[in-house]
């Protein structure tokens, strides 16, 4: 915030050098299926590409996206990641708030159920019929409303609420405010790094996630967009014959290239939201707070 | 007021007062706390301890027909079952040499770079950097091993080509045992350092300026800020991550692996989930109780390292699970 | 009197009930009946407004199948879900039948085919004609798949040489492994950067497979596996005329003079077609008409290629070609119905339809007149304007959902569809098999169909046996190991599996055996 000093030290000059080299070992990558989603198959057979594309072509993107139910299912995955994430942050600060005074009752208890459901679970089969027994199967519930809690996700939020200093919360139960007030008054407002950082967390992984609604979804129109490029990424890496044989229906275009722009398509969107998050990332947060 | 004080003194934990008083009156005095935790307790019973009565498949010979109520029961044959087979030793080893490798390399790994992009003085280049560092994140793991195989490929990869011409003798790396951990640590945390370098930053961020300024005022330099300010501030997140973090240990992405390892290199990429994978296959995908009882006894395991863990760490930092 | 009128009156209604009863449902004409159904993703792009479409809706009538699909890659995932809880859809598509039934059959979860015969008058008639779909039965005689049909045997796979590289190194298509060796090692010579022979990116069983048919070595499906001599289940390292050895020697030498592409194990399918592509080889081993043969006619190849026969071992020994699809085949992929459907009757008779003769010529042919015709031999061929497969697949042939994943089996289709290489290399291959000169080799048995008991007895001793097996094989190939180290190699192998066991399950283990006779089909 304050630049009080303008020297140039030679660990500066370094670093931006590091920084300069490691960033293009990261995004030489993306650059690379960059061109080639957007390269000509038949102008490419297999020749390597490296930033450029070899004849340019949208043949790639117009096959992804030739779904007419495209959008649809980016709504899809839109309102789940943005439900989802809502409902998570909510249900993980309520739980952890409390787990965070010391004071509390029972605390230690919770802490070690919340651990156990670390690492132990009954498989997929229970919590398929549980999820069957709760009337969830294709609904839109099921894609929101299992993944609120996560062991970890209540932990490191526990962590973070306790580093707060109680002088804050004192003073707010001094002037007689409860608990509610206190956790969205002050709490959050001060945690506001965790909770972006969670948020994106939880919007990739709901970005990301197949396999929910692979085995939890019937209706095509719930359907979120990984399981559409999921189809596409994989399917192209069949390794024995009788499979081969069934797809060969697939390799009307290049396998590269749609592998390429399927993941620009789901890549894309996410680097955009980064950007939003950051802000909350500032310093100087705390700045302020406490009164004299 | 009085209820106030008392409601205080009893948040603030004062031991004498908790141990006093009975549950019922805590209760009613603190009742809002526990509303609190309902949302997150009924999620828990419901989507996580409801179904874990799955567990007992691994001390059955589950069939569908007799499902997890009528299955034969067997105890701890699966289990005994795993420890007599020949590979057992190697696999369980090589889980474990990944595991503790891959912890060394790559838990460090995001600290550093989250404590060196706090030092970048040139706010919007620090913003690209970050942005760009977690690109490879989303990159599917199918993609990755691609990536990776063209990139050390013996007769058209770059790599090769570089150590020809520095005289080199060229290495076919994916049938190279030794290379596999590297190959497989590496990618690993070039796809995860800047997304797991979010959350030390976002823990930076936390760390109030006004200490860093009357360092300053008493003669610090940027090494000393970073070592005695910055890294004891965010020593919290780091001990619980790293407590997380044992407790993954035994959990190797077993889908990369698949991709990466073949037969000339099971002696260090054949692992746990690997070997049972296999097994999978040979008996039609018809062994739910076998792959069941190993997942459990991995993660019976991995819980105990992690109570081991939350123990050590919580006596050299203070900070621990519960 | 009026009690024998009543009596005959009664036997009349009874009778015309039967006759009720006999009448498939399609073309059904009531109203609109929707079945949910669950299949794989194989990037079908149906179009009901197509010609051919149209033709099969008058067959069926007012009733469909809506399919819904998952990805490829998760396929198994999500059925075995299906399986495990008993949540299915009105109809699914399973890849492993005779699995599911014998784990699954006695769940209750499907309908049994055989209490619907009256409806199914083509199912009837595939039952008496081809024995072998009565492999899928359960034990209680219900059947609870429909299965292709597969009614001669279809080869689909050989060995190619490029004739440009032959003829610049002015040798003959070799006839025997040695001259195949030589031929291998000139083209080396000459071209340092080749790869003198190349195979998909399938790994080490796929070129065991492939090469396994110069030799005859036991290994016809891919790495070594139990097998049926004819008498007995035998292993191929505990025999020692099995072949295997000499196909890892043969291996070995190849590996060692680089005759296989270093990275040949561990590459990549596309990886691999580069190199075809490229010319840069001089024998390979692919699908006549499909992958590779199919891009092949997309794009343009510099050089020439042709199919060839596998070379014999030595002078004097048979020539061997492995079978694509016998027509025994157990098949392995069916659709199950879920017994308790609604309508079950509707649902057997669409599906009766779907695999008749006529849904299946629509599928493979499309619509007599308009996408193809009859010749005076009886030969089925396309028309002007449907000699190309985009604007076939526009029409709607080998392009709507219901008969892609099961029907009769008409390979003449591929035949004709292919391209005048792959029709050549079809000619030579299943012409030198119909005349005698090469035999087609197959397993006599299939695995058998194991108990879960039994599954658990192999298993446990087959996975550290093919572990210890297939990372060994390699060291043999790239010379870690010395050929001569083969006997104690096999000793070795033997600590890992309690063989007297393992066989001892086999021969219990309820048998599937296949015909010895063939049914190759030759169309000229």
């Amino acid at each position: 915030m304050n630049q009080v000093r303008k020297k140039v030290t030679p660990f500066d000059a370094f670093l931006v050098a590091l920084m300069v080299v490691l960033s293009c070992i990261f995004i030489y990558p993306l650059l690379n299926m960059l061109a080639l989603s957007f390269s000509n198959s038949q102008d490419l057979k297999s020749l390597p590409v490296y930033l450029w594309p070899i004849g340019f072509s949208l043949e790639s993107y117009k096959a992804l996206l030739s779904d007419n139910r495209i959008l649809l299912y980016y709504w899809n995955t839109i309102q789940y990641a943005a439900v989802g994430t809502v409902i998570m942050l909510l249900c993980t600060s309520l739980m952890a708030y409390p787990l965070s005074i010391r004071a509390l009752r029972g605390r230690r208890t919770i802490s070690i159920l919340l651990t156990i459901t670390m690492f132990f679970g009954g498989g997929l089969i229970p919590y398929y019929v549980t999820i069957m027994r709760l009337k969830l199967i294709d609904t839109f519930w099921v894609m929101v409303l299992p993944g609120a809690i996560s062991a970890y996700n209540v932990i490191v939020f526990k962590t973070f609420f306790m580093s707060i200093p109680e002088a804050l919360s004192e003073s707010a139960f001094l002037d007689g405010a409860g608990h509610f007030r206190v956790l969205f008054q002050i709490v959050l407002p001060l945690s506001k790094a965790v909770l972006a950082t969670f948020a994106l967390f939880s919007i990739v992984g709901y970005w990301n996630d197949y396999m929910t609604a692979l085995l939890y979804l019937r209706d095509d129109s719930k359907y979120p967009i990984q399981l559409l490029m999921r189809r596409l990424l994989v399917l192209m890496d069949y390794k024995d014959a009788t499979t081969a044989q069934l797809l060969k229906d697939y390799r009307q275009i290049s396998s590269r290239t749609t592998k390429a722009a399927a993941t620009i398509i789901t890549v894309v969107p996410i680097l955009c939201i980064y950007p939003f998050m950051q802000k909350h990332f500032a310093k100087g947060v705390l700045v302020g707070s406490v009164k004299a | 007021m009085s209820e106030m004080s008392t409601r205080q003194d009893l948040l603030k934990g004062s031991a004498a007062v908790r141990k006093e008083m009975p549950f019922r009156t805590y209760f009613k005095l603190n009742w809002v706390l526990y509303l609190m935790l309902v949302p997150g307790l009924l999620n828990l019973l419901l989507f996580k301890y409801l179904p874990m009565y799955g567990i007992v498949v691994a001390f059955q010979n589950y069939t569908p027909k007799g499902g997890f109520l009528g299955s034969q029961w067997v105890g701890l044959k699966h289990f005994q079952a795993f420890f007599r087979d020949p590979y057992c030793g190697r696999v369980i080893a090589n889980t474990f040499i990944l595991g503790i490798e891959s912890l060394i390399i790559s838990f460090p790994a995001p600290i550093l770079l989250a404590l060196l992009l706090n030092e970048l003085r040139y706010p919007r280049f620090k913003k690209v950097v970050q942005t760009i560092s977690y690109m490879p994140y989303f990159l599917s793991v199918v993609i990755v091993v691609g990536m990776m195989r063209e990139l050390f490929s013996m007769t058209d990869g770059p790599i090769n080509a570089l150590r020809e011409m520095i005289g080199l003798e060229r290495q076919n790396y994916f049938m190279m045992p030794s290379a596999f951990r590297p190959l497989y640590i590496g990618s690993g945390i070039w796809q995860g350092i800047g997304y797991s370098s979010i959350i030390y930053l976002a823990a930076i961020a936390g760390i109030n300026p006004e200490i860093y300024e009357s360092s300053v005022l008493d003669g610090a330099n940027r090494a000393q800020q970073m070592w005695y300010i910055t890294l004891p501030c965010i020593l919290p997140t780091i001990s619980i991550l790293f407590i997380m973090a044992v407790g993954g240990l035994l959990g190797n992405d077993y889908q990369k692996i698949l991709l990466m390892y073949s037969p000339r290199t099971y002696s260090t990429a054949d692992v746990v989930n690997t070997y049972v994978y296999r097994y999978g296959i040979e008996t039609a995908g018809n062994n739910l109780s076998y792959s069941s009882a190993v997942g459990l006894l991995l993660n019976v395991v991995s819980l105990v390292f992690l109570v081991v863990a939350n123990f050590v760490t919580g006596k050299l930092s203070e900070t621990s699970l519960f | 009197m009026k009690k024998l009128c009543a009596l005959f009156l009664a036997l009349l209604l009874t009778l015309s009930c039967f006759a009720a009863f006999a009448e498939p449902l399609t073309p059904y004409d009531g109203e609109a009946v929707v079945y949910e159904g669950y299949t794989a993703d194989l990037g079908i792009t149906e179009d009901r407004e197509s010609p051919v479409y149209q033709a099969y809706k008058a067959l069926t009538g007012n009733v469909t199948i809506e399919w819904s699909t998952g990805p490829w890659a998760d396929f198994d995932t999500k059925t075995s879900m299906f399986l495990n809880t008993g949540d299915l859809p009105d109809i699914v598509w399973l890849r492993n039948s005779s699995n599911v039934v014998s784990n699954y059959g006695d769940m209750g979860y499907f309908l049994n085919f055989m209490d619907y015969l009256d409806y199914m008058p083509n199912l009837k008639a595939y039952l008496e004609e081809y024995p072998q779909l009565s492999n899928l039965k359960a034990p209680d005689g219900a059947l609870y798949c429909i299965n292709d049909v597969e009614p001669t045997d279809y080869i689909d796979e050989g060995f190619f040489v490029n004739k440009t590289e032959l003829d610049k190194l002015g040798l003959e298509v070799p006839k025997t492994w040695s001259e195949m060796l030589e031929a291998m090692r000139a083209y080396k010579a000459a071209n340092p950067e080749g790869t003198p022979f190349i195979t998909y990116g399938w790994g080490q069983s796929y070129y065991e497979y492939c090469l396994s048919s110069i030799n005859g070595a036991h290994t016809a499906f891919g790495s070594a596996q139990f097998y049926y001599d004819g008498e007995k289940w035998t292993h191929p390292l505990l025999e020692k005329d099995s072949g295997y050895r000499e196909l890892v020697e043969m291996m070995s030498t190849m590996y060692a003079e680089g005759l296989l592409h270093p990275e040949y194990s561990t590459m990549s399918d596309d990886q691999a077609y580069q190199i075809v592509l490229d010319g840069s080889w001089l024998f390979s081993f692919w699908y006549l008409n499909t992958i590779w043969g199919e891009i092949f006619l997309r794009d343009e190849v510099p050089y020439e290629y042709e199919a060839m026969l596998a070379p014999a071992y030595e002078e004097g020994d048979p020539v061997y070609q492995v079978l694509t699809v016998p027509y025994d085949n157990t098949p392995g992929w069916g659709y199950f119905v879920n017994a308790d459907v609604k309508n079950p009757e509707l649902i057997c008779s669409l599906l009766d339809t779907i695999i008749s003769k006529e849904a299946s010529e629509l599928y493979n042919w499309g619509v007599k007149g308009e996408t193809f015709d009859v010749d005076e031999n009886g030969n089925r061929y396309f028309l002007e304007g449907y000699t190309d497969n985009a604007a076939r697949k526009a029409a709607g042939v080998e392009n709507f959902m219901d008969v892609r994943y099961i029907q009769y089996k008409m390979r003449d289709v591929t035949y004709a569809g292919n391209g005048p290489v792959a029709r050549a290399a079809y000619d030579l291959i299943v012409g030198a098999l119909a005349s005698g000169d090469a035999i087609g080799i197959r397993a006599l048995r299939a695995k058998p169909a194991f108990t879960a008991e039994q599954n658990e007895i192999v298993a446990s001793n087959t996975t550290p046996m093919q572990t210890y097996i297939d990372e060994n094989i390699m060291y043999f190939i790239d010379g870690t190991r010395s050929m001569d180290e083969w006997d104690a190699f096999v000793e070795e192998t033997l600590q890992y599996c309690d063989m007297e066991t393992v066989l001892k399950t086999y021969e219990e283990a309820e048998q599937i055996e296949y015909s010895t006779e063939r049914k190759y089909v030759t169309y000229n």
